[in-house]
């Protein structure tokens, strides 16, 4: 039953995404081909295709910034209007436990997330502005060289770093989304309010939740900083501290993300609240 | 003849309004429920309740043998009072959806109660008029071979033809050995298919009597009883 759900979801917001990110990749290969242009004539030619290369990194540029948030807001409206709004009486009258119609809001949004990261990654090498600005493949591989060297000096492994930080980013993803979706879950399970003030008091709940979290976060690592007597003078500890800081931001990321969930899931087992 | 429904003592409160209040009453199967009442009085919440929807603060529903979870929404069919379908979904996609879910739903019955209404199935949820949408949600949840069908207000706000179809579509699909309840204003429309009636208000029964006892023990029709009761 998940995979159908999910199926359904993939299907209607694919319908935004898909295209979305096809004008990015788009925009990103007409970039180069003027850059290939630039490269190979001169004259008129040149000034010209300089000229549209700017303007379609500029434009490369707007439509991430519209994917990005256009990606979030449908997420966002998805998860309401499906599961807490008119739909809901659809979706929560299906055979299906809430557990598995909260997961398959979940997937979605993190398969869309993901999809948006991979191809403005995808996107930015391939426009060429990497290569415009001096950043090759040879630049990378140096910096990744120097920062792997670095880190060794000091007992880390490089690319221990590197895989923390790919996990933070998803763990942080992840919980950033529960997060969204709990508020609304919060919004929307209060015996007052009605329409727009359920989402009024979703935005509220967003913004006490997003203050908590980060007051706990902060007094989580000064404490941690303290307990470990953090030296800055000391470079070879503070590499040390700071592939165990990263350990922990995920692990604090983690447990957010199973509160999150748990809000989440039993608001719409017991709280469901449907107008 | 089984009970298809059963609901003990149960208690739905909204913050501090009480909506149901210490409810119980039981359906059999085969049996057309009318559950009546004025605005306000429970029957919304009550339908919700039992389709799963909301959680009982007290007491306890069964839906054929099963307390309220995912084996009783396999058995219930529910048609709510609003439009349900995601607006951008096209009408196949809408039968494809509930053939996905419920593997008691007839996608053959659909279509063709959908061929027979005109409504064309690549046609978009939003380009429908509101009185075609019903429909959709009707032939939908009529197409389902369940044990309980739910139907909230199926007749609200449409013309008096269009009642006239909705009546004959539940009469003619619905399952002989399931259990109805149609929860309506529009009595002296749907009294004529009623086996039962439920009188609530206030979230408590004040009635729960077959028609024909109504009609030969008090010598009234269900909708001068109605008004007889309930009087302002």
């Amino acid at each position: 039953m998940l995979g159908k759900l999910i199926k359904y979801d993939l299907n209607a917001c694919s319908r935004i995404i898909i295209p979305l990110n096809a004008f990015i990749v788009l925009c990103a290969l007409f970039s180069r081909l003027m850059l290939f242009i630039y490269d190979i004539s001169d004259g008129t030619f040149k000034s010209i295709s300089r000229i549209l290369f700017t303007l379609l990194i500029f434009i490369l540029i707007l439509s991430i910034i519209a994917t990005c948030v256009i990606t979030l807001v449908m997420v966002v409206l998805r998860y309401r209007n499906n599961l807490l709004r008119d739909e809901g009486y659809l979706m929560h009258t299906l055979p299906v436990s809430p557990v598995k119609l909260y997961y398959s809001k979940m997937v979605t949004a993190m398969l869309f997330f993901i999809t948006d990261v991979v191809v403005i990654i995808f996107s930015i090498i391939l426009s060429g502005l990497p290569k415009h600005s001096g950043i090759g493949w040879a630049e990378v591989k140096s910096a990744m060289t120097t920062f792997n060297y670095g880190a060794l000096k000091y007992g880390v492994n490089g690319n221990f770093y590197i895989i923390c930080i790919l996990i933070l980013f998803l763990v942080a993803l992840y919980s950033s989304v529960a997060q969204l979706f709990a508020s609304l879950n919060i919004g929307y399970s209060l015996p007052f309010g009605k329409g727009a003030s359920k989402d009024l008091i979703s935005i509220i709940a967003y913004i006490i939740t997003y203050i908590v979290s980060q007051i706990i976060i902060v007094i989580l690592f000064i404490t941690a900083a303290l307990l470990a007597d953090f030296n800055f003078a000391d470079e070879t500890a503070v590499m040390g501290y700071t592939s165990v800081m990263l350990c922990m931001a995920i692990a604090i990321m983690a447990v957010f993300a199973a509160i999150y969930n748990s809000v989440s899931i039993i608001l719409m087992q017991k709280k469901l609240n449907l107008e | 003849m089984e009970n298809i429904l059963e609901c003990r003592n149960i208690t739905k409160r909204y913050g501090s309004k009480v909506a149901i209040n210490n409810l119980s009453v039981t359906v059999g199967s085969g049996k057309i429920t009318g559950l009546l009442g004025p605005n306000g009085s429970g029957k919304t919440t009550l339908i919700k309740l039992i389709a799963g929807i909301l959680n009982a603060d007290e007491g306890e529903i069964f839906a054929g043998g099963n307390r309220i979870g995912i084996e009783s929404k396999k058995i219930v069919s529910y048609l709510p009072e609003r439009p349900y379908f995601t607006p951008g979904m096209k009408v196949s996609e809408t039968i494809k959806f509930f053939s996905d879910f419920y593997n008691d739903f007839s996608s053959d019955a659909a279509e063709s109660m959908l061929k027979s209404l005109d409504i064309n199935p690549d046609a978009r949820i939003r380009t429908l008029s509101k009185g075609n949408r019903e429909k959709v949600q009707l032939v939908l949840v009529m197409s389902r071979k369940a044990k309980l069908y739910l139907l909230d207000e199926p007749m609200g706000g449409v013309d008096p033809a269009a009642r006239d179809f909705i009546l004959k579509t539940i009469l003619k699909n619905y399952n002989e050995n399931a259990g109805v309840i149609i929860s309506t204003h529009l009595i002296s429309d749907v009294e004529k298919v009623l086996d039962d009636v439920i009188f609530i208000k206030n979230g408590q029964m004040m009635l729960h009597e077959s028609v024909d006892d109504i009609r030969s023990n008090k010598g009234k029709s269900v909708d001068s009883l109605f008004r007889e009761v309930f009087a302002c």
